[in-house]
């Protein structure tokens, strides 16, 4: 709950300075969006979503956070999402995203066995396999909140987004900025080309540090595809398209 | 006279019988992504004949069947559930080749 309520003070400071958003949860009224998400040796995500209206979408998602068998998390969960705020401006748009849902999470880690313990006992011990112990897997509900802040013209972009799942066994929060600049002015029947800045700060349970991201994208219609890698050298792909 | 006024007759009927132009003024439009929502309410009203979106000059222009209208109220809103803000309406009789080719030397 602790977590929780840090997410959504945190959208709530996002909310103020009206930055914009990457891959939005929302295209457009009477659409169906397909996401997928990959960081190699990351995370991978999929995404399902119907907007009945220009400021309301709901639908499915799957997530797979792990950097190794024995630490793995893996949430199924409904969402909710639901555009705030839209600032239409003459040559610019900003927008304010939020969304939550519940869920399920498995989660996989290592317990080690700890000697002399009565009843021999252990401890929760993370992900080293090299201790001796064994591998557990616990089921639980789960909850997600998270915010996205956009502000876009057709040369550039930032984003601010927070995501947030919340449960007994479990909690992770990811932070991501984006900033991106379009070397050309693209139109309704021409291929949009961005060159993106990601910079994401992990926190929780799965694991902890920051990751910086260098991405292209393109987008032409209904189709919207970006690659890059990470300053680690994992290669990172986003793809969406909208029915 | 009588041929006259069967001449003015014929001209009006040939008039309202023409396809109209319709050319609105959109805030907002800066992702061709997300811009297809106007596209696709404008097309869903029967009277719909063409849609042309141009993000350069913040523009959406629509072309009815011959004969057909699309009140005001109609078009803002298909604007407005598309997300966006409909800022002016003009009405004119161009044709939409004249249109593209107008958005084409501009963009």
């Amino acid at each position: 709950m602790k977590l929780l309520t840090k997410s959504a003070a945190a959208l709530l400071v996002v909310a103020l300075p009206a930055l914009p958003l990457a891959a939005r949860p929302i295209v457009f009224a009477h659409s169906t969006t397909v996401m997928a998400e990959y960081t190699e040796d990351a995370m991978w995500e999929a995404q399902l979503f119907y907007a009945p209206r220009y400021n309301v979408s709901y639908g499915l998602g799957h997530l797979e956070i792990g950097h190794d068998p024995n630490n793995e998390q893996r949430i199924t969960y409904a969402r909710l999402n639901f555009l705030a705020r839209r600032w239409n401006l003459e040559a610019a748009q900003a927008n304010v995203f939020i969304w939550g849902g519940p869920g399920t999470v498995h989660v996989t880690d290592w317990v080690p066995e700890v000697p002399g313990t009565p009843e021999g006992g252990h401890d929760h011990g993370g992900g080293d396999p090299t201790v001796p112990g064994y591998q557990r897997t616990r089921s639980d509900y789960v909850w997600n909140v998270g915010g996205q802040v956009d502000y876009e013209t057709r040369r550039i972009y930032t984003s601010l987004k927070t995501d947030a799942y919340h449960s007994p066994i479990f909690d992770h929060r990811s932070d991501t900025l984006q900033f991106g600049i379009a070397p050309y002015k693209h139109d309704t029947n021409t291929l949009a080309t961005w060159l993106v800045v990601s910079a994401t700060r992990h926190s929780g349970d799965s694991h902890e540090g920051d990751e910086l991201a260098f991405l292209l994208r393109f987008f032409k219609k209904r189709t919207w595809i970006e690659a890059g890698a990470t300053t680690d050298g994992q290669f990172r792909a986003r793809a969406m398209f909208s029915l | 006279m009588k041929k006259s006024w069967l001449a003015a007759a014929l001209l009006l009927v040939n008039l309202s019988a023409q396809a109209e132009t319709i050319e609105m003024k959109v805030f907002g439009m800066v992702c061709g992504f997300c811009a297809q929502g106007i596209e696709a309410n404008l097309r869903k009203i029967p009277a719909t004949a063409d849609v042309v979106v141009s993000l350069e000059r913040k523009l959406v222009v629509v072309q009815t069947r011959d004969g057909e209208t699309i009140p005001d109220a109609d078009l803002k809103k298909a604007i407005t559930d598309a997300g966006y803000d409909l800022k002016e309406v003009e009405r004119t009789r161009r044709s939409m080749n004249d249109v593209r080719n107008e958005l084409a030397q501009t963009s």
